[in-house]
């Protein structure tokens, strides 16, 4: 399916500001960009760039204090816990780098907890769930607590849930930050064939340089802003 | 979402907890028990009240008293003003008192203040003589024997059945009819068969009688059921007028002063037809210038201390309780702690504030659920046991059993309730913190 031209997400003069104590941090300060379908985004960028805000932002879990965020031609309403819950249930899935698993839930509740939210009927999600950890390869332990699976499967659960309501955008924060070299090269190539078969767009936050440059583009952020924006060299 | 998948995520996320969930629950289950105890013994209490001494006789019956005042019950002791204008109570009482509507019967006692203590053929026991004079229609209950003859000036007597046991013929009441009985009176009695001195005796003579007793003898004819009349020794009030009846020689002639004529009679004991009449029969006797005392309205008293003490222990009963709230507050502020970051998981896979508030807020009720239903199902079983114990001890006084720890359904299904309500309430703090934590802060910090 590749890269389309449509833009999914369109980020316009977003800025974030915290307060620790009598200090006064700017997260993000008046930035823009957009998403388009079936893209992967990397953002990189040192500790406290912004670049989490910004990812979270996107991910309707954090209201920014200007700016709006459009999603597929709607501006989304960051005030409205109705509208942003079903937003983040219906639209987006998350990774993390520390895989946001609950340890005593198995493999497969992990993955049915988007489907209870959005009042999926229970043998339906058990079927989904299936389906979804059979993607990742992990049907065979779909009955195993999420503490007792390794890291490499631990997040592959993580990519199954965040895929088991047919999102249009996965938030990938750190996918790999946890992970060796083979099991963080499983992970992108899964992402990788999501997006560039099933035309989801992926936004993934990294470190990793060599992670950064298997995406599709590059941004750079520096203190709250863009310093940078560059395209994949392949 | 559905309720059934709210309860199965709140009983997994207790379930994931068991040190935690189990000594919450153990202090709800605890106080749980206080207060279903505390309600069963109350009930049980009003209950046994009136199964005591509510037959129907006895809630019939009315204490007529020459006392203006009502006796007042309290667990404290009685209390009765001086009445200066009091009502003797004579026959022409007890014939008025008769004719009165819905009486069926009026039927007098006089206290023979006289007898000092008695002793039964066949034992050395000595028993202190708490005797009464009836007459031959007073509505005693036989558990042996028979009942004096109209009119009897005969030395028979009734005894209660409290003697009869201590007398060793608890279970045989019968063997005692046909005994003699000896009673000993007061000093310087001077009733019936006492050798009063001559009016010629000397000052010594005189003292000599006056620290004198005299021995009375009399055959047991009946004996008095189990009840308000078991520490009863009765005697026919033909031989209590006798007994009442102070002799003084003066010169030739010998005065004789009948204290139950000068004085009236102790009580009367009036019956009504039907239980509804006896506040109206109580007022006239009030009208006609008598106190009353009524079974009824003891029991009616016994119910209001017992409701009294219902409240006070039902309020510590609730304190507990409250306490066991709590706790359960203190539980789920620690769950919503221990579990920010799968509320952080669950937020970000599309739950709204108000999925987790209900979540917690069903885990919370859930531990009120359980706590109660096992408290009950304690409550129960500690109440038998207090059934039990208190049974026995009835029993050894061969008083009648009963219940005194009822639990009614209501009860059961009422306790459950209450402790579900307050775990909700308990939860709703915890709930609405957890609803506000930022989802972005807790999975940004990891697990």
């Amino acid at each position: 399916m590749g890269i389309q031209n449509k833009i999914l997400i369109r980020v316009d003069g977003v800025s974030k500001r915290y307060s620790r104590g009598q200090e006064v941090i700017t997260a993000l300060s008046d930035l823009s960009l957009d998403i388009r379908k079936g893209e992967i985004l990397a953002i990189v960028g040192p500790s406290g760039s912004g670049k989490t805000t910004l990812s979270h932002i996107i991910g309707g879990l954090i209201t920014p204090d200007t700016g709006t965020v459009t999603v597929a031609g709607q501006r989304l309403k960051m005030g409205s816990d109705k509208t942003i819950s079903k937003y983040r249930n219906t639209q987006v899935g998350f990774i993390f780098q520390n895989f946001s698993l609950v340890p005593s839930y198995t493999a497969a509740e992990n993955v049915m907890i988007p489907l209870i939210v959005a009042n999926v009927a229970p043998r339906r999600r058990r079927q989904l769930a299936n389906q979804y950890l059979s993607l990742v390869g992990l049907e065979h332990r779909a009955d195993q607590r999420a503490d007792k699976l390794s890291g490499g499967e631990r997040q592959r659960v993580s990519i199954a849930r965040a895929l088991v309501n047919t999102p249009q955008i996965i938030i990938a924060d750190e996918p790999t930050g946890n992970l060796d070299t083979a099991r963080g090269n499983e992970i992108m190539k899964i992402l990788e064939a999501l997006s560039h078969q099933q035309g989801i767009a992926v936004l993934m936050v990294t470190h990793d340089a060599a992670l950064a440059k298997r995406a599709d583009r590059i941004i750079h952020i520096r203190d709250g802003v863009i310093a940078k924006e560059s395209h994949a060299n392949r | 979402m559905r309720i059934v998948d709210y309860t199965t995520i709140a009983s997994r996320n207790l379930r994931g907890q068991p040190v935690r969930t189990g000594l919450t629950i153990i202090a709800l289950v605890i106080s749980t028990v206080i207060l279903v105890i505390m309600a069963a013994i109350s009930i049980g209490g009003k209950q046994a009240i009136t199964e005591q001494f509510g037959s129907d006789e006895s809630l019939t019956a009315i204490t007529v008293t020459p006392n203006q005042s009502n006796g007042s019950l309290s667990p404290f002791g009685n209390v009765q003003e001086v009445n200066s204008g009091a009502s003797k109570l004579d026959d022409a009482a007890v014939q008025l008192l008769s004719k009165q509507a819905h009486v069926t019967s009026s039927s007098p006692r006089a206290h023979i203040w006289e007898f000092s203590h008695f002793s039964v053929e066949g034992s050395d026991k000595q028993f202190v003589a708490q005797a009464e004079g009836v007459a031959s229609d007073a509505k005693l209950p036989l558990k042996a024997g028979a009942y004096f003859h109209s009119n009897d000036d005969q030395h028979v007597v009734m005894l209660g059945q409290a003697y009869a046991k201590e007398l060793g013929y608890a279970d045989n009441p019968a063997g005692l009819i046909g005994k003699s009985i000896q009673i000993e009176s007061q000093k310087g009695y001077r009733g019936a068969d006492a050798a009063i001195p001559a009016a010629s005796a000397s000052q010594q003579e005189s003292e000599a009688f006056n620290q004198s007793t005299t021995n009375l003898r009399a055959t047991i004819v009946g004996i008095v059921d189990s009840g308000p009349d078991q520490n009863g020794l009765f005697i026919p009030l033909g031989w209590a007028h006798l007994v009442r009846t102070a002799s003084y020689n003066e010169g030739a002639s010998l005065r004789a002063v009948d204290a139950i004529t000068n004085d009236g009679y102790s009580t009367i004991q009036v019956n009504v037809d039907e239980i509804a009449h006896v506040q109206f029969v109580s007022d006239i006797v009030e009208k006609l210038g008598y106190g009353q005392i009524s079974t009824l309205s003891q029991i009616e008293r016994l119910q209001q201390f017992s409701t009294t003490m219902w409240i006070i222990l039902g309020a510590v009963a609730l304190i507990a309780v409250v306490a066991a709230a709590l706790g359960v507050v203190n539980t789920m502020l620690m769950s919503v702690s221990e579990q920010r970051y799968t509320i952080g998981v669950w937020r970000a896979s599309g739950a709204r504030r108000g999925f987790i508030v209900r979540l917690f807020l069903i885990e919370a009720g859930l531990l009120g659920l359980v706590g109660g239903l096992i408290g009950v199902g304690v409550g129960i079983v500690v109440s038998k046991f207090v059934n039990d114990y208190v049974n026995v001890l009835l029993k050894a006084q061969d008083l009648a059993l009963v219940n005194i720890a009822v639990i009614p359904v209501w009860l059961m299904a009422g306790t459950v309730a209450l402790t579900s309500l307050f775990g909700i309430l308990a939860g709703v703090y915890p709930a609405y913190r957890a609803a506000r934590q930022d989802p972005s802060q807790t999975l940004s910090s990891g697990q």
